[in-house]
């Protein structure tokens, strides 16, 4: 009671938790779209289609696990657990997770974990799954082919370290 | 802010000071995950750009170096109460998804003992900015490499700086702590000051304190009957499922065999990670 009650509090008062909640959710979104970009990069070039299908093999990879948690934590309740999916899928779920332990959301009865543990095995899983090696795969690529390298397949390299960033400070900040 | 874990662990949580540093201290972690990112992304590609191989056993023989140093502390086991093979694959999963992220993004909270550990987090990252380094020279870096390696590592000294000035003094050791996390764990039992801050230890792995399994089991045994009298919030459930069978009094066994029953069926994967404080289920009086 007393954690909600603080986490509430906090909800209410400050203002840089609220700005850090909304450039979370931008930046999510952001890379997602910056991700797709790139793919589609990949893919229109005969060389690179491989990478392309490497990153996509990332992101879909991250997606199925990330389904994988809303299953385990709704699996309870259908109806709710198609609704967290639906989340999943249209990307909002970094911005809906990081909503959810600002206002102090309570575990619910049918919950596996609380609405932080979510937020970091969410982080966690789209890190290993997805920002690291899509990092690494995306300066590789930019290394070898540094002749036809786009300022936009070097926004995406940043967008995604800043997104990386982002999800890093959010576990340890407490 | 978790008031909860700040009770628990009170020298490791609550190093971000109220106030208007919070944002800026939150802006130096984020840029210092980003600038390591980078960093390290652009060391392994310098080296898979040489030799695919070379980044393999590079990663392959850190990896083996952390979890031989966690294996000959008696650290292996991860602090999620599972047993058995199950619970040996997950330790050695949970270790090398946890390694695997610090090296890349230097998670701040992964310094606490139950992960990498202060002391082994703090060495690992310069370890890997000098890494980067080497992969450059490996790789056969031009001006653009150097220059970005150099100015990113710069600015990533700099922003680790400023955030370790903004946070409470008393917190900087907490980067340089050799303490393992099976000593955390049963420093829970050994020097929580009473029966709620020792209740914590039966929600962690029994791997990490069977050295006082014995004095446990005592408590337990000497508490069942007045706990089941007053009810406390955190007997639980949840942590009467986590404990081990013999530790309960004769008399007891049946109705705590039942919750047992009814908790692993509620949430076979839960029940490992759910979380204490928010378990408020008491537990109905056992007649």
């Amino acid at each position: 009671m007393l954690n909600v009650v603080a986490k509430r509090l906090l909800g209410e008062v400050s203002w840089g938790l609220k700005l850090r909640v909304t450039i979370g959710a931008g930046l999510s979104i952001l890379d997602m779209a910056t991700d797709i970009f790139v793919i589609v990069g990949y893919m229109g070039k005969e060389e690179a289609k491989g990478y392309g299908w490497s990153l996509l093999g990332m992101v879909v990879a991250s997606m199925v696990l990330q389904l994988l948690i809303v299953f385990v934590q709704n699996k309870g309740k259908p109806r709710v657990m198609a609704k967290e999916m639906l989340i999943v899928m249209t990307l909002m779920k970094p911005a809906i997770d990081a909503g959810r332990v600002a206002s102090g959301k309570q575990m619910e009865e049918h919950h596996a974990f609380d609405a932080k543990s979510e937020l970091v095995i969410t982080k966690c899983v789209e890190m290993i799954a997805e920002s690291v090696p899509g990092a690494i795969l995306q300066l590789y690529v930019l290394l070898k082919q540094r002749e036809t390298v786009s300022r936009a397949t070097v926004g995406s390299v940043i967008v995604s370290a800043m997104t990386t960033g982002f999800s890093s400070a959010s576990i340890s900040f407490e | 802010m978790d008031p909860q874990k700040r009770k628990e662990t009170p020298e490791f949580y609550g190093y971000i000071p109220d106030g208007g540093s919070r944002t800026v201290i939150f802006g130096c972690m984020m840029l210092n995950s980003a600038l390591l990112l980078l960093i390290r992304s652009l060391g392994a590609a310098m080296l898979m750009l040489v030799n695919k191989r070379y980044f393999a056993m590079y990663m392959a023989g850190d990896m083996a170096l952390f979890l031989l140093q966690k294996v000959a502390r008696g650290d292996f086991h991860y602090w999620m109460p599972v047993d058995g093979a199950l619970g040996l694959l997950v330790s050695l999963l949970a270790r090398v998804m946890i390694k695997t992220i610090t090296d890349f993004t230097g998670v701040i909270q992964f310094r606490h003992a139950g992960e990498l550990g202060g002391l082994y987090w703090t060495v690992n990252l310069f370890l890997a900015l000098l890494a980067s380094f080497a992969c450059v020279w490996v790789g056969g870096g031009g001006n653009v490499e150097w220059t970005l390696v150099g100015a990113a590592s710069g600015l990533w000294v700099l922003t680790f700086a400023l955030f370790l000035l903004l946070v409470k003094k008393g917190y900087r050791r907490t980067f340089f702590s050799a303490a393992s996390g099976k000593q955390l764990t049963m420093d829970y039992f050994l020097k929580g000051e009473g029966d709620e801050a020792k209740a914590v230890i039966l929600t962690s792995n029994k791997k990490q304190w069977r050295a006082i399994r014995g004095e446990v089991k005592e408590w337990v045994r000497e508490g069942w009957w007045r706990w089941e009298a007053e009810k406390p919030a955190w007997l639980t459930e949840s942590w009467i499922a986590k404990m081990p069978p013999d530790m309960i009094p004769s008399e007891a066994k049946q109705t705590a065999q039942g919750i047992r029953a009814s908790a692993r069926r509620r949430s076979s994967l839960g029940a490992l990670v759910v979380a204490k404080e928010e378990d408020t289920r008491a537990v109905q009086p056992v007649s």
